[in-house]
């Protein structure tokens, strides 16, 4: 189990992640999501026993991680910055981490070469961005780790390789009862990954929650009217969020909030319906992103 | 299934492997370097085909061969393998400049500490080995060659070891470095500067110590330390290292490490090598070696420590480590205050006001530095307004150095040590008539060590501190051209350090006043009996002197022999000797001398009744002095007879030195017949110009049209009078296009020159002029003295220069 305790990492002056806690139990996969800059990639680094934190601790199977080369041996890490030394190769790189990792397969290895069609005499830095990743992929799953930190590790494969990759991943994690953490700001491809997922919002972690629990936390209800509304009509509606276009508006509500959904049809529209928010829209509504007028950026 | 432990062996086996393998570029390069430099010439030298036929070698063991050391110094291996370590730890501990590095390297099952040992330990061996397979192979080839010998072996593993240290010292910086820097280029700028930081702290520690804090000296000439060479080498690697080529003081040995790996050479025809006994590896050679590798152990522990808590973030950085910046700021600094101290120290004179001066100057120069280092590695301008609290304390430092340095009241410049310190003094004595043939206390000083010796010495600093250049004196315009006159003092404090104390003296009144109270003090008695009673005098640097620059040395003296002989066809010189006790005359000149106060000795306006002086014949050997006496003539700058007789010592006989007097005319001494010729006419001019002040302003007038420079000014450099100018000197001047030395007499000349300089000569006949010959003296300090220099020529073409005193001028307006 990899469990964040009370995680605060600043550099300098400037906090990147705070007091952030929770859980990745054996057997699972948690997606790390948060905006660009959010602090997801620090907080890896941090359970990686890379960065040091100022406060709490990055624990796994109850040891702290931070130069502790007992539980290292056992982790891999996958940065979203790859290296691979001047003229290495695949095997070459396997030989490398076979040094550190106990348990490296070879056969393993060669299995996933073959699965993702890669030469593993070639040398990588020939490799194109997406074989590179996928490259360190195999060696990390070739490591036999029993926990996997991956940051942005998607970014640059094809949409099979990517597929191959989340079955692969699935199968380990079965297989093995690694606990992994992925982290990404593309939610598509964790919502079918994952079991849990946490967002990283404000250096805080604002959401810690399964995955099939995500979309039930929030209810979307668009509404249409015959007449042209405003804002000034939903003025005793207690809302998530409000969008209006013309006679169109969507309205976002927490969870259970049937009172003040009861209250929409006293507004009289000419249809409702009721939808379940994407992991996408629960995301954006989390982001509560500034709402920027572009079209008057590029006038004259 | 593997267990833990042998889990955990193989991971650190690993490691070690593959930083040995990767960290071995430079110690492959050294390994090379160190084949050719050591094993190549040896092999070389015993595949030749006349070695192989020849059975007796003279040369029977070559550690390396001397042509090697000719062309490539042992100091640059050295320092090479210094490099060699440096760069191989910023290559090996490149894993945690580089953040992708860093991603993997410290996400894996090793510990920080198992990392920065593994390279360590990789590199030492890797060095180890550069080291050890050139010279085995020497070693082998020369055992093979020459048979076995203890000395071999003892150079062969002085010499391992100690090349391994130096690789070993650039390693332990290069990693001390490497853990607290955020790229490569900060951990080559770190490793540089810690380098060197040592060395430019002790440098200013020295500089501040015997320049400012003590107070009386700015230059030591020795370290204060027993063995100082052994501790000078401690300093930093680079002192270690260019030591192996500086003398060694091992149990007063002199002798050079690079002597050790020179040739040796069999004594007879002995089977065994007969080793010099200097040659011998002892203590001396090894306790640099030792000190170092402790040292080394240090800084590694110390790159450990800092590699501990080392963050990971910084990687990719330049600037952003505390400890980094702190070491080549310091070095920048350091550097920054060498310079402008060194500069600073180097003007002409140094007193309170240009201290204060100095480190005003240093202050803003290391501030400057500060703040450019600052903005530059931290690169926002935030962060430097968060040093400045730093900034204000090193203004705040520098402010009081000044304040404390420019108030005279501690240590000073001028400061004479406390009395309890004092081992022994010497101070310059020069100028006197019987002792200028000293050259300098810094040479062969007189050392006393008598408390009011040390008097005099605190006297002497007064009085030159009193000359301190401040703008209402008339020196304000004093430039690296301004004439001085160079005075040292040596001061040797019971600690063992001897301190060179270097005045330079501008104001000819300040130069009479430390004449002065130096010739009335008791020092002066004791460098007197020194000098004339010591026979073991020798290369004619006994004593102290005064040494006069060239450009005002004719200020000082002027000596023409008032008894001249005309020695034209006879022998002036050989004058018997049989029947002289020179002791005794000795006793009477002590008598004389001691007696005479230093305006009888220097500023005597009476003519001499006689001049003793040594013969032409021990021009060049000072030791020879007084060992033969009488009568002498000095020569005349004559055109009848240009090369008879030179003689350079002489000593005016003044009537109120009576015992002296007195035994000239009991000891048998003839008196030689004075020069009798009879007088043309006599020359002066309207100023105290000398010919050779004469000639200077003339060449300084005019060397603009001369393209090669104006050198001939530092030829005419001779004191004495135009006697000195020899034809060599003559020609010279026909650079500026006046003189040849065929077309034109000596007469013409001075003639010409003082025409030149708008001093003409003026001529009084023999008659006209016999008052102002009867007043002229021979020798007289002119420094300050308005005098006039007087030429006279005799029918015969014979010319002379005498001095007329300022007390004397009177007799001019008589003619």
């Amino acid at each position: 189990m990899i469990e964040f305790k009370n995680v605060t990492k600043k550099f300098g002056d400037f906090t990147a992640v705070n007091n952030i806690s929770f859980k990745v139990e054996p057997s699972s996969i948690y997606g790390l999501i948060g905006y660009n800059g959010a602090g997801k990639t620090t907080l890896l680094k941090t359970a990686a026993g890379i960065y040091r934190a100022e406060e709490g601790s990055v624990e796994m199977d109850g040891q702290n991680t931070f130069d502790n080369p007992h539980i290292r041996k056992d982790m891999f890490y996958i940065p979203d910055d790859l290296y691979f030394p001047m003229n290495s190769s695949i095997k070459s790189m396997a030989k490398f981490y076979s040094g550190y990792y106990p348990n490296f397969s070879m056969k393993t290895l060669e299995n996933l070469a073959e699965v993702f069609s890669l030469d593993t005499k070639k040398k990588i830095r020939g490799f194109s961005k997406g074989m590179q990743r996928q490259t360190e992929i195999i060696l990390a799953l070739a490591s036999r780790p029993r926990f996997m930190l991956l940051d942005e590790t998607f970014d640059g494969l094809d949409p099979q390789k990517k597929e191959i990759t989340k079955k692969l991943f699935v199968e380990y994690v079965a297989e093995t009862e690694c606990s992994l953490i992925i982290s990404s700001h593309n939610l598509p491809e964790l919502s079918d990954l994952c079991d849990n997922v946490g967002l990283i919002n404000g250096k805080n972690l604002t959401m810690d929650c399964s995955v099939y629990d995500i979309s039930s936390n929030y209810s979307k209800v668009r509404l249409i009217f015959s007449r042209d509304i405003t804002e000034a009509d939903f003025k005793d509606i207690s809302y998530k969020s409000l969008e209006i276009d013309g006679k169109v508006a969507t309205v976002i509500f927490d969870k259970d909030n049937k009172e003040e959904k009861a209250k929409l049809n006293a507004l009289l529209p000419i249809a409702i319906d009721e939808y379940q928010l994407t992991m996408e829209e629960v995301f954006l509504n989390e982001m509560e992103d500034k709402k920027y007028d572009v079209t008057k950026i590029f006038e004259k | 299934m593997m267990s833990q432990k042998s889990l955990k062996n193989n991971i650190k086996g690993y490691d070690f492997r593959s930083s040995f393998l990767s960290g071995c570029i430079y110690p492959a390069v050294a390994l090379c370097v160190l084949f050719l430099y050591f094993a190549f010439p040896v092999i070389g030298y015993v595949t030749e085909e006349s070695f192989k036929t020849t059975l007796v070698h003279s040369e029977v063991s070559m550690f390396v061969a001397q042509t090697a050391e000719y062309f490539f110094p042992l100091t640059f291996i050295y320092a090479g393998m210094v490099c060699c370590g440096m760069l191989t730890a910023v290559h090996q501990f490149g894993i945690l400049m580089s953040k992708k590095k860093v991603n993997v390297y410290l996400s894996m099952g090793i510990s920080r500490t198992r990392l920065y040992f593994n390279r360590i330990a990789a590199s030492a061996a890797a060095i180890f080995i550069a080291v050890l397979i050139p010279l085995g192979v020497t070693y082998i080839v020369n055992i093979a060659s020459f048979g076995m010998s203890a000395h071999i072996t003892k150079v062969f593993l002085y010499a391992v070891a100690s090349l391994t240290v130096s690789g070993l010292i650039g390693l332990a910086v290069g990693a001390a470095s490497s853990a607290v820097s955020g790229s490569v280029p900060e951990a080559v700028v770190t490793s540089v500067s810690l380098s060197f930081l040592s060395m430019i702290f002790f440098n200013i520690v020295t500089v501040f110590k015997t320049s400012f804090l003590t107070g009386y000296s700015y230059y030591s000439s020795s370290a204060s330390f027993t063995g100082a060479n052994n501790w000078k080498a401690v300093v930093s690697p680079w002192t270690f290292v260019c030591n192996f080529n500086s003398e060694v003081d091992a149990e007063a040995m002199d002798v050079t490490a690079a002597s050790l790996f020179r040739t040796l050479t069999r004594e007879g025809s002995a089977e065994t090598f007969k080793v010099p006994k200097e040659l011998a590896v002892d203590a001396g050679f090894v306790v640099p070696v030792l000190v170092w590798f402790v040292l080394s152990a240090l800084l590694i522990a110390a790159g450990w420590l800092l590699l501990k808590k080392r963050k990971a973030e910084n990687s990719n950085s330049f600037g952003k480590f505390t400890v980094s910046r702190t070491v080549y700021c310091l070095a920048i600094m350091g550097a920054a205050v060498i310079i402008a101290g060194n500069i600073l120290s180097s003007s002409q004179r140094q007193t309170a006001g240009r201290t204060a001066l100095a480190f005003v100057i240093m202050t803003v120069a290391v501030l400057a530095v500060f703040l450019f280092v600052q903005f530059v590695s931290a690169r926002k301008f935030k962060t430097v307004l968060r040093s400045l609290p730093l900034f204000g304390a090193m203004v705040l430092f520098m402010a009081c150095l000044t304040v404390f340095f420019s108030t005279d009241c501690f240590g000073t410049y001028n400061k004479a040590p406390d009395k309890e310190d004092i081992k022994s003094v010497a101070v310059d004595v020069w100028g006197h008539p019987y002792l200028n043939y000293a050259s300098g206390t810094a040479y062969n000083p007189i050392m006393s060590s008598e408390s009011k010796d040390f008097d005099t010495v605190a006297s002497v600093m007064n009085i030159l501190k009193d000359e301190n250049g401040d703008s209402d004196t008339p020196y304000t315009n004093v430039n690296s051209e301004t004439p001085y006159t160079n005075v040292n003092l040596i001061i040797e404090l019971k600690d063992g350090s001897k301190k060179i104390r270097e005045y330079k003296i501008y104001s000819k009144e300040v130069l009479r006043e430390y004449m002065k109270t130096v010739y009335n003090s008791d020092y002066f008695d004791k460098v007197l009996k020194t000098v004339l009673y010591n026979s073991d005098v020798s290369s004619g640097y006994y004593g102290s002197g005064i040494y006069v620059d060239s450009v005002v040395s004719d200020s000082l003296w002027h000596i023409v022999d008032p008894s001249l002989l005309y020695a034209a066809g006879e022998s002036a010189y050989a004058f018997a000797t049989e029947g002289i006790e020179d002791s005794k005359l000795t006793d009477c000149l002590y008598e004389d001398l001691s007696k005479m106060t230093f305006e009888e000795l220097f500023e005597n306006n009476s003519r001499p009744v006689a001049v003793l002086s040594k013969i032409c014949a021990g021009y060049a050997d000072a030791g020879e002095m007084l060992t033969v006496t009488g009568y002498y003539t000095e020569q005349p700058i004559e055109e009848v007879n240009p090369t008879a007789y030179i003689a350079s010592f002489e000593i005016p006989v003044y009537p109120q030195m009576k015992a002296t007097v007195a035994y000239i005319e009991t000891a048998g001494l003839e008196k030689e017949p004075s020069y009798e010729g009879s007088v043309k006419e006599i020359l002066y001019t309207d100023s105290p110009l000398s010919l050779t002040g004469a000639i200077n302003a003339f060449a300084e007038k005019n060397q603009d049209n001369y393209d090669g420079g104006i050198d001939y000014i530092y030829w005419l450099w001779s004191d004495q009078s135009i006697f000195s100018a020899s034809s060599s000197q003559l020609i010279s001047m026909d650079g500026v296009g006046m003189f040849t030395g065929s077309d034109i007499s000596k007469y013409d000349m001075l003639i010409k020159v003082y025409n030149e300089v708008q001093h003409p000569l003026k001529k009084l006949s023999a008659a006209e002029g016999k008052n102002v010959l009867e007043a002229s003296v021979p020798m007289y300090f002119t420094a300050g003295d308005n005098g006039r220099y007087i030429y006279v020529i005799y029918e015969d073409g014979t010319m002379m220069n005498y001095y007329l005193p300022e007390a004397n001028l009177a007799s001019l307006k008589l003619s």
